[in-house]
């Protein structure tokens, strides 16, 4: 009895490890072990997932695809330099090359944008999953892909580079100890890659760039302060900024559109929790002068796109070449082509618009159960659909979806207030076109093509810049660019009637350009387009960035070289504390400050506005900043409901010509203040702060860091040691930042230097994948190899040739 | 020197079998071992657990070293710690549940006698 009972406790025993060994053991609803011998066994754990040996050996392979022989090149960052003699074989390499270094990302990427990182993470990604739904990506890329399959030119291109993911996905799946490290980690693999999860991505890329809505936070703003002190606020023009477009090289256009009567909802939004918004303070640049103004007598042009730092990296770089093409650059895994780069004749490069195409309608509903709500006085009925969110071990999440004319319900009311559509340039039907523009660039060798080609483009609208051999210079903002009226979409909208919604845009012909503007130069950084034009362009624009480029390029006395536009694009001045400082420190009353105030105070007097990472003085200036803009609009500011505060510019003009306007009273005090006693209040309320903590340098308050995309720490970066801040050219914010700077330099033979925060690989266990992030921090650069095969030939770290397998 | 022999003939049963099942095939191996050697007492504990610690940590060497030990490093670095640990944790988690394997059926012998 006492065996048998010894043989059933060590079954048990036996049963219980290896279900934990393999499964894993979940010690609450956000940690859980995995199985530690699935995943570090040396079979097929991730001891398999060591890559580097693998990928210093070449060999040929034989894949189903390809027409005739590819061959690639890698060099000694893994750049793959991809040989092939049709654009279909080059698309099928790339696709088979991007997905062999970043399988996991590419999978990951889409299921952030579907809301389906709980079908394969379980609970502690829901609340991401929700938001994503809540925003639609899902809807939108569904949307997106049946304009693309009506186009005939996507068979033949897109299918290849689908093609080539899905050869690498195979072999995978057929080798399961090749399996990227997370699929591992997280047990589940991968989905076979179509033109869905493509629109995915690339909706994910509209999620990062054009979601931006501040609808709700201004239309709770509007109602506490009324119309007019809202406009005297926060509608008035900076004018210092400096629009993209100087001089307007394109077809006249006048854009007209009137303000229909009640057209905006009045009311507070008291209970809408606003999801989460795009990130300010950070945004790209990109420049391109002139052979007037250059060294070599050709153009030059630099781009740096700024965006969320992860690990692996968004961008991948590669070399592509075929008898007409030859082009060097980055490309967006899951995307085919590439948007940033360069090739015998041009160089190209872009930055985002930030117009707001997100609006917001109130929906009335007569019988949200069976989805009947009113517009223009009839009834009409929403499409509706079970939202369904599948969580790992957990049963599904379902709740009904609305489809209105407006667009889907984004924001839902708690009690009895109206439900908010949304109405966004990302879920409407787009350009057929679009998914193969990132590749037909490459093959161009002028403006023209360039403007035909980008001008298919549709979402997020950018600022696409361009140089050529032939010595232009231009910029072009391409994208769907929506006709409206002053203002619109600022508030939340009424939904009663369809006139409210905008429907047309400006005629692609007519979008703002300008081609060899007499400047010598071409700039952006997120600033506002176009002064005229009748855009009415609504958007978060910061001009401090566009201000600076413009100073440096305007008062160069000296022919420029790359090293100038390098030491640009690592400008860590910053326009906004030169400006806000100096008023700051007129308005200090000084006669009763102690030794240790005066100590501080001579700190920010000798500060150069520059974000130096070693610097005291930039957190001094960014605490006092804060404090004082909380002092000021203590109005403003109310946990539990959503609003805006005006912007630094339009707070210095106030203390310079309203400095006793009642909005700088204290509402917490029996005496009224005035501007200068907010500043002097703030001073002493910083000083107290001060004395009980050591001061601290730039690089500790703004703690740069590059995670990992699921936040593990081991293979995350952090704490790096980065000069610059969200209104410097080198635009760094915690984890935001310059993620692909490039350089250049046209000519018979362009040269091109640039460099990326983290590595080719997406394999954490490899030694390229985050190898290149300590140069970057430290500004430096790579010269890139633009050569010829003859010269891979001979000068590689490794390469594949990949055969066609015609059995 | 049986029991060396024991330990090997499981080391290359188990790397053998992991091509069909992975890291499952320390099980069979364990039960291989025990009903060919007869292993009885300890020795059915024990060399299961160490076929596992030097079967495993063979390959595991093998391994770290063509990475120049980077591999056992970055491995770690999911738990933040040393390189050690990607060694340890396998090996001691294998190693027992081998050691269970071999220690149940050895007692399934003996009931059936």
């Amino acid at each position: 009895m006492k065996k048998f009972l010894s043989v059933g406790v060590m079954t048990v025993l036996l049963v219980a490890a290896c279900y934990f060994s393999h499964k894993g053991i979940r010690l609450s609803e956000e940690v859980r072990i995995p199985g530690l011998l699935r995943i570090l066994s040396p079979s097929h754990g991730l001891w398999q997932n060591y890559d580097d040996e693998y990928f210093t050996k070449s060999e040929s392979i034989s894949l189903s695809g390809p027409n005739s022989e590819i061959r690639v090149y890698f060099d000694d960052r893994k750049v793959p330099h991809i040989f092939a003699d049709t654009d279909e074989d080059v698309l099928f390499a790339q696709g088979y090359i991007v997905a062999s270094q970043r399988l996991w990302q590419m999978d990951f990427l889409s299921r952030v944008a579907e809301g389906t990182l709980s079908e394969v993470f379980g609970k502690p990604t829901l609340k991401n999953d929700l938001m994503m739904r809540k925003y639609g990506l899902k809807y939108g890329a569904e949307q997106a892909i049946k304009d693309w399959e009506k186009n005939d030119h996507r068979d033949k291109l897109y299918i290849s580079y689908e093609n080539g993911i899905n050869a690498y996905i195979n072999r995978v799946l057929n080798n399961t100890e090749e399996l990227p490290y997370e699929f591992k980690l997280a047990n589940y693999k991968p989905r076979l890659w179509n033109a869905y999860l493509t629109a995915l991505v690339s909706k994910y890329m509209a999620f990062t760039l054009c979601r931006r809505h501040e609808d709700i936070a201004a239309t709770n703003t509007r109602e506490l302060l009324g119309d007019s002190l809202y406009q005297h606020l926060f509608l008035k023009k900076d004018q210092n900024q400096i629009p993209v477009i100087r001089e307007h090289s394109g077809e006249a256009f006048q854009a007209k559109r009137s303000k229909p009567a009640d057209a905006e909802y009045r009311g507070y939004l008291k209970e809408m929790t606003v999801l989460k918004q795009q990130d300010k303070g950070i945004g790209s640049n990109n420049w391109a002068i002139s052979g007037s103004m250059s060294k070599t007598g050709s153009p030059i042009l630099a781009n740096d796109p700024h965006l969320g730092l992860s690990l692996p990296s968004i961008w991948f770089e590669n070399h592509i070449h075929t008898p007409s093409m030859n082009a060097y650059g980055v490309t967006i895994p899951g995307i085919p082509g590439m948007p940033i780069g360069f090739n015998d004749d041009i160089a190209f490069g872009s930055t985002n618009v930030g117009q707001d195409v997100l609006d917001l309608f109130t929906i009335n509903w007569t019988n949200k159960e069976e989805g009947k709500y009113k517009v223009n006085g009839q009834e009409r009925t929403a499409e509706m659909y079970e939202e369904v969110i599948k969580i790992r071990n957990k049963p599904d999440l379902t709740y009904k979806q609305y489809i209105t004319e407006y667009g889907p319900i984004m924001y839902e009311s708690r009690s009895d207030g109206a439900d908010l559509a949304v109405h966004w340039l990302a879920h409407l039907p787009l350009n057929p076109n679009e998914i193969s523009v990132f590749f037909n660039i490459l093959k161009c060798k002028d403006y023209d093509c360039y403007k035909r080609e980008t001008g298919k483009f549709s979402a997020p609208a950018q600022n696409f810049i361009f140089a050529s051999n032939n010595g232009d210079i231009g910029i072009r903002i391409n994208g769907k660019l929506p006709i409206k009226y002053e203002n619109e979409g600022r508030f939340v909208k009424n939904g009663n009637q369809i006139e409210n919604k905008w429907s047309e845009f400006i005629p692609r012909t007519a979008n703002p350009q300008t081609l060899n503007p007499s400047l010598g130069f071409v700039s952006s950084a997120n600033q506002i387009t176009i002064d005229s034009f009748g855009l009415n362009f609504n958007g978060g624009f910061e001009n401090y960035r566009g201000r600076r480029i413009n100073n440096l390029l305007e008062k160069s006395t000296k022919k420029l070289d790359h090293q100038d536009m390098m030491d640009f694009q690592q400008d860590a001045f910053s326009i906004k504390a030169s400006e806000m400082l100096p008023v700051l420190l007129k308005n200090l009353k000084r006669d009763t400050l102690d030794a240790f105030q005066k100590e501080l105070l001579t700190t920010l007097e000798n500060w150069d506005y520059v974000y130096n990472a070693e610097s005291q003085a930039p957190p001094l200036f960014e605490s006092w900043s804060q404090l004082f803009q909380s002092f000021v609009w203590d109005e403003m500011h109310n946990d539990s409901i959503s609003y805006m505060k005006p912007s630094i510019w339009r707070t210095l003009e106030l203390i310079d010509l309203e400095p006793s306007h009642t909005l700088f009273d204290h509402l917490e005090t029996e005496k009224i203040e005035d501007a200068i006693d907010n500043i002097n209040l703030s001073f002493g309320q910083l000083t107290t702060a001060y004395r009980s903590k050591e001061s601290k340098n730039w690089k500790e308050r703004n703690r740069v860091s590059i995670n990992h995309l699921l936040n593990i720490p081991g293979y995350s970066k952090y704490e790096l040691d980065v000069n610059g801040c969200g209104d410097a050219l080198n635009a760094v914010k915690g984890g935001f930042g310059p993620s692909w700077r490039m350089v250049v330099e046209l000519g018979e033979n362009p040269k091109a230097w640039a460099i990326y925060p983290g590595g080719q690989s997406g394999n954490p266990l490899s030694k390229y994948y985050d190898n290149m992030i300590d140069d970057w921090a430290k500004g430096e650069y790579y010269e890139l190899s633009f050569k010829d095969e003859d010269y891979f030939k001979s000068n590689h770290l490794f390469s594949r040739t990949i055969l066609p397998d015609n059995e | 020197m049986n029991k060396l022999f024991a330990i090997l003939v499981f080391a290359i049963l188990q790397w053998a079998l992991s091509f069909l099942m992975g890291w499952f095939s320390i099980l069979p191996a364990a039960i291989v071992v025990v009903l060919i050697f007869k292993l009885e007492g300890k020795s059915s504990w024990f060399i299961p657990f160490l076929g596992v610690f030097f079967g495993w940590g063979l390959w595991m060497l093998f391994l770290d070293y063509q990475s120049d030990f980077h591999l056992s490093h970055r491995l770690a670095m999911l738990v933040q710690q040393s390189g050690f640990f990607a060694y340890l944790i396998p090996l001691v988690l294998g190693g027992l549940v081998a050691a269970l394997t071999g220690r149940l059926t050895c007692q399934i012998v003996r009931v059936a006698h």
